[in-house]
């Protein structure tokens, strides 16, 4: 008989995207504020409310050559005749970023091309993209730059070339290693668990020295087994950071339909997923791996990062695991997540369906690839929604965002906002404290070991607005929201609704 | 700090006519209620599977392309199913979907025909179960269809009518449209011209069925004729499963 203890929870089974404690929260929080609107250029730049700073960037490449059964992102099989026309928005994007005022005498501090799988680009398609990106904008001499790909989506002449513009980071989606798990989520054929180790490898000789590798959890066919083989093949690699992910089977995708008519195996149920997470947890921080978030990491601590001056702290103080996490704002290849996330510093987003921040404005480019083309290419920014972030969702934003880094150090956020968190938000902390779910020390407000950890999603929505309280997260398909709510736009950005 | 703004304009109820005017239309709609609209279409079956016992007769008003009460009538099989429907194109993909039960043999019991739900073609205390799924916001004459449903019911049957709440929170519709993809018109358009659990209540007390219950669940509103067990948690029998498996059955007929 079918029970609800081995039933797979998943992200749109009701009501998904908002539960209280002592119901487990497993919406993603990644953006924030969520009470999103049509915005325009116009709006975003009318004035300038955030002081001049370096930017990070976010680059989105919507291309894939192959689309995996379950993947909710905003992605096309790639075209040629689209990626040229893509790539030549992308530069007009770009130049005229580089022409704005806002971006007068602004540096590049770090960024991440993403997708989609960015590395799809042929290599002199992305020597002459990189090209141009440097030659409109300066960078800073540390600036760190991250590339997703795939194990079968990169090879030695790309690699080159990324190496050549300073990108210095690849995340690959690796997923597992298990030849069967991997045909399930329908990957490419070439992609195999050899073929990643190989590409790993590949990397590593060519002297790309930060090498990420992103990991699922809850695939079709999982077991504790194989997961326990994947945890031991990591440790094992010359790789630095890894994340690890829920799989996700969205209504109608291929995934959906494959398991519902019997084809692909189950997933794990939600207690086996939780079960691997808390196994992968204790194996990797015990062999001095730091946490960065919940499911980011990095190591093992070496003496090299030491000389880096990278600082670490304890993730269970009153326990005797000695398990570390990672202060971020120490490493330079995690100090933008602290810019973006709890410093509420400017993001700027490039590409169909990028988010940004800039100027205290959260927003979303044009998520429609054609109308996204035509708007770069006429010479305007393609910001489409988004929301405008006062100083309390300011406030607000970097404890929603600042706690996925597991702690907010009170210094840093009194230095970005002038006050101090626990003054601003006495009642959510204690209540918070009173559940366990965080302690708060002279010197930072940090999410509890590991009860705090699971219920993380919760943790950060405490510090939601009331603007904001119990709005899901939004996304690329927010557009259509847009279109129905009460107050529709104006005809000076009517591109949102055409 | 700012209180949140109202999102939709969903304030006054805006009935709109059967959208639904061609096959193609309908067949689209069909698969909606395999995919996007499958975690209500899951609710509803286990709301009705207490119900579904041997020799029991339940009637589907607007049965839409009839694949909720086809897959009850797999499930049950000693159930008897009877759909009516006043949309032609809605009847001809009926009609598809009860031939390729037959070709895979379901093994069910389901018939239909085209009737006017303000006069059912069924006898008075005749119905074990009359029930609706997502169609209360497209009928013309809701509330004397209503009267009819309750006619037909049997006195120890139950009538259970499962619409969108217009009144449901706004969080959760912002949720939902953002996963309508191309069928966000017909979702919005369903949602202005359902009820609110208001609405609903003070009609049903016009009619004399004041006893009646008006829940919302999510941004479900559910209509039943006695008190039933409406609620719908995270983990119950999931949308991932395989719906071939008589697992299922098993564990809705339990729950």
């Amino acid at each position: 008989m079918t029970t609800t203890s081995n039933i797979t929870r998943n992200f749109l089974d009701t009501p998904s995207y908002w539960r209280d404690y002592p119901d487990r929260d497993i919406e993603f929080v990644r953006w924030y504020p969520c009470d999103v609107r049509l915005l325009s250029p116009e709006q975003v730049f009318r004035r300038r409310f955030a002081p001049k700073q370096d930017v990070s960037f976010y680059m989105h490449i919507p291309f894939c050559n192959q689309v995996c059964t379950s993947c909710p992102y905003n992605k096309f099989n790639t075209r040629n005749t689209l990626v040229e026309r893509y790539r030549e928005a992308l530069k007009n994007e770009i130049d005229t970023y580089s022409k704005h005022a806002y971006m007068n005498g602004v540096k590049v501090s770090s960024g991440y091309i993403g997708g989609g799988t960015p590395t799809t680009l042929r290599a002199h398609e992305l020597d002459d993209l990189l090209s141009f990106f440097k030659s409109r904008f300066e960078f800073t001499n540390r600036c760190s730059i991250t590339i997703e790909s795939t194990p079968v989506d990169i090879d030695e002449r790309k690699t080159e070339v990324l190496l050549k513009h300073g990108v210095d980071r690849v995340s690959l989606g690796v997923q597992t290693f298990s030849d069967p798990l991997l045909r399930h989520l329908g990957r490419a054929r070439a992609h195999t668990g050899e073929k990643a180790a190989q590409t790993i490898e590949m990397l590593h000789r060519m002297g790309i020295e930060n090498i990420c590798l992103d990991y699922m959890i809850g695939i079709p066919g999982q077991t504790m087994k194989l997961w326990e083989e994947d945890v031991r093949i990591l440790m094992q690699l010359p790789v630095n950071s890894f994340s690890v992910y829920n799989y996700l089977v969205l209504p109608g995708s291929e995934a959906f339909f494959g398991i519902q008519g019997g084809l692909t195996p189950i997933c794990p149920t939600s207690q086996a997923a939780d079960q691997m997470y808390w196994y992968f947890l204790d194996q990797v921080l015990s062999n001095r791996y730091v946490a960065v978030t919940y499911n980011d990491f990095g190591g093992p601590m070496s003496k090299e990062w030491d000389d880096l001056g990278v600082k670490t702290y304890p993730i269970d103080p009153q326990g005797n695991t000695g398990y570390m996490g990672l202060d971020t704002s120490t490493f330079y290849l995690t100090d933008h997540l602290t810019h973006v996330w709890y410093e509420c510093g400017d993001l700027m987003a490039l590409g169909s369906g990028g988010y940004g921040f800039l100027n205290h404005h959260m927003y979303l480019n044009e998520p429609n690839i054609n109308r996204y083309v035509d708007l770069a290419n006429s010479g305007k920014l393609t910001m489409t929604m988004g929301s405008y972030a006062d100083e309390h969702e300011r406030r607000c934003r970097s404890l929603v965002l600042g706690l996925k880094l597991l702690r907010v150090k009170r210094a840093d956020y009194k230095r970005t906002h002038g006050v101090d968190l626990y003054d601003v938000f006495p009642d959510k902390i204690d209540d918070l404290i009173e559940k366990d779910l965080v302690s708060l020390t002279d010197d930072a407000l940090q999410v509890k070991f590991k009860k705090g950890w699971f219920y993380i999603d919760n943790v950060c929505k405490t510090f939601y607005s009331d603007a904001n309280y119990r709005l899901p997260q939004p996304s690329p398909a927010s557009t259509e929201i847009l279109k129905w709510q009460v107050r529709n736009g104006t005809e000076e950005f009517a591109h949102a609704t055409a | 700090m700012q209180p949140r703004r109202r999102i939709f304009d969903l304030e006054q109820r805006v009935f709109r006519k059967d959208p639904f005017e061609t096959v193609e239309h309908c067949r689209t709609y069909d698969l909606d209620t395999r995919t996007s609209m499958i975690i209500p279409t899951q609710h509803m079956m286990k709301i009705l599977a207490p119900f579904c016992r041997p020799k029991a007769k339940l009637l589907e008003v607007g049965a839409s392309s009839g694949i909720l009460s086809l897959r009850l009538a797999s499930l049950f099989r000693e159930c008897e199913f009877f759909a009516v429907e006043t949309n032609d194109a809605f009847l001809a993909s009926m009609r598809e979907n009860a031939i390729f039960a037959n070709l895979l043999n379901y093994g069910g019991k389901f018939s239909y025909e085209w009737a006017r739900y303000s006069r059912l073609p069924v006898a008075t205390a005749s119905v074990d179960v009359v029930f609706a799924f997502c169609s209360l916001n497209r009928w013309t004459e809701p509330f004397a269809a209503i009267k009819e449903c309750h006619r037909v019911c049997k006195p120890d049957g139950v009538v259970v009518l499962y619409d969108l709440a217009r009144d449901a929170d706004e969080g959760m519709i912002s949720f939902v449209l953002q996963y309508t993809g191309a069928n966000h018109e017909q979702f919005m358009g369903a949602m202005r011209s359902s009820f609110s659990v208001e609405e609903l209540q003070a009609e049903l007390a016009k009619l004399s069925l004041g006893d009646w219950r008006v829940t919302r669940e999510g941004i479900n509103l559910i209509v039943s004729s006695r008190e039933i067990d409406v609620s719908f948690t995270v983990g119950e029998p999931g949308i991932y499963d395989n719906i071939f498996a008589p697992a299922w059955a098993e564990a809705a007929a339990v729950a």
